[in-house]
């Protein structure tokens, strides 16, 4: 049998609940921060230079780490959850060749985290856009630019490869979101200073390089930096699936 | 069971179903249906997403989902949360789940829990449809009532031990009554010899494990009397307790 019937549902897994719309509200919220920023916000002398230039604006819309993460925490809890329900069982009756069922879970969870990134970065660059003109800027940025930052936050889909393996290996939601949120936003700083060197490699720093708002790693460099991270965590949880009893 | 579908791994030994372990199955999940989990979906989806979900994964058609609920009674609840199931629904759920593509071999872990009478026997109807077709079923329960209406052949495991196994019929009848006035010393010379024995009031000795002419001549051959040596047909209850009683505990024992 081929994975197309595994993916397809996995997918209608995601789609049937309740929980990529909870996502969606909660882009439309960071969106909406955005637009209230660009209105509202003044730097520390007053003025509104954050929003001045292409690039401060570019760096407002930059959504890749934002897209990278809300995807990893959408894959943890979409695994997780699975075998919070037991849902994962009648998933491994039928593929009980579990790498399959995994593969087809790690497939649909990229997707639509994909999809959810993509929405939440055209949320918010077309939030920012609108907020502009109310402001004494107007929209600088250029279409590729733009094409960019949506482009990167489009490759969120590896982050939530990440947070796939993650909720594979923990196999709880609570913990799964604790241990996501630890490798995106604790860790980084904590392994920064204990290795030099290693900042540009952090996947914040990464993602903001893809979206083109830092510019010390190369972009085939960070993409495959970004693709590592998730790949290690995905490997890990697929061979935590193998060898662990479903009980 | 987990063993026997491939969700646990086996200490030692090997499960397997018509001579293959189930991953081995060409088409696993259309050749065994199985319910293992009676809560195995999330409470937030829907009976016929969740049904779905499954057709999806097993290329079965989703005509099927439609026509299986019908036949449970759950097409009016199929829109609605699993979550606000009665535990009834859930195991109607479950079945359906296990029925889906027409697998020719059914393993249920307590098929029977959580549904009301008309339910209990409409299952064992469709059972004991499925079996009559040609199909295996292999069934869990505590609720012996159900095993009995529902088994051909048993199994009788406890803590992890396999105790017997057999045709029920059989089993049934493979017993006998020892009347005698020392039931005690004959107790222990039967268990020596390997029997399973229960006292059963002051003068009785429920036997099982030994063919009704050796119990015989052992009493003979201990020199112990004995008024009355038949054939016992028990209820699978009575058995149940026989083959799993702890004989450590004193209140169960046939040991003085």
């Amino acid at each position: 049998m081929t994975m197309t019937p595994l993916i397809r549902s996995e997918l209608r897994k995601l789609t049937s609940t309740k929980m990529p719309f909870a996502f969606i509200a909660v882009l439309i919220v960071i969106a909406a921060l955005n637009a209230f920023a660009a209105i509202s916000g003044t730097d520390m002398d007053g003025s509104k230079a954050f929003i001045s230039t292409e690039a401060d604006q570019q760096s407002l819309m930059a959504f890749a780490f934002n897209a990278f993460m809300g995807a990893g925490l959408f894959g943890a809890i979409a695994v997780a959850r699975e075998y919070g329900h037991n849902t994962v069982v009648p998933t491994f009756l039928a593929s009980p060749r579990r790498h399959r069922a995994v593969l087809a879970q790690l497939t649909a969870v990229a997707i639509g985290g994909c999809i959810i990134s993509l929405i939440g970065a055209g949320l918010t660059v077309t939030t920012v856009a609108i907020s502009l003109p109310t402001t004494d800027f107007c929209f600088h940025v250029s279409a590729g630019n733009v094409a960019r930052v949506v482009a990167a936050s489009g490759f969120a889909g590896a982050g939530a490869i990440l947070g796939a393996g993650i909720g594979a290996v923990v196999r709880n939601v609570g913990g799964a979101v604790t241990l996501t949120v630890f490798t995106f936003i604790i860790a980084p700083p904590l392994v920064a200073q204990l290795a030099n060197g290693t900042a540009s490699w952090m996947p914040a720093n990464l993602a903001n390089v893809i979206s083109g708002t830092v510019d010390d790693v190369s972009q085939p460099a960070a993409l495959l930096a970004l693709a590592a991270w998730a790949a290690v965590r995905a490997v890990v949880g697929l061979v935590a699936v193998q060898r662990r009893d479903i009980v | 069971m987990k063993i026997m579908l491939d969700l646990a791994a086996a200490d030692r030994g090997r499960a397997s179903i018509g001579g293959r372990r189930y991953r081995e199955l060409t088409d696993p999940a259309r050749t065994v249906g199985a319910m293992i989990e009676s809560d195995a979906f999330h409470p937030g989806r829907n009976g016929r997403n969740h049904l779905r979900i499954l057709a999806d994964a097993t290329a079965v058609g989703h005509h099927w989902v439609d026509d299986m609920l019908e036949q449970v009674g759950l097409a009016d609840a199929a829109d609605r949360r699993a979550g606000a199931y009665s535990l009834g629904m859930r195991q109607r759920l479950g079945l359906v789940a296990a029925l889906l593509g027409e697998p020719p071999v059914l393993v249920l872990d307590e098929p029977g829990h959580g549904l009301d009478p008309q339910g209990i026997r409409t299952l064992c109807d469709m059972l004991r449809g499925h079996a009559a077709q040609g199909g295996t079923v292999f069934v869990s329960s505590h609720l012996l009532a159900e095993v009995v209406h529902l088994a051909d052949d048993v199994i009788v495991i406890n803590q992890g031990r396999l105790i017997t196994q057999g045709s029920l019929a059989e089993l049934q009848q493979a017993a006998s009554l020892v009347r005698t006035p020392d039931p005690s010393r004959l107790a222990v010379a039967l268990e020596q010899a390997g029997a399973t024995v229960r006292l059963d009031g002051d003068d009785r000795l429920v036997v099982r494990g030994m063919p009704i002419d050796e119990i015989g001549n052992r009493a003979f051959a201990t020199g112990i009397a004995v008024h009355e040596l038949s054939p016992h047909a028990g209820s699978l209850e009575e058995l149940f307790l026989d083959w799993t009683t702890d004989p450590s505990q004193p209140e169960e024992t046939t040991r003085p």
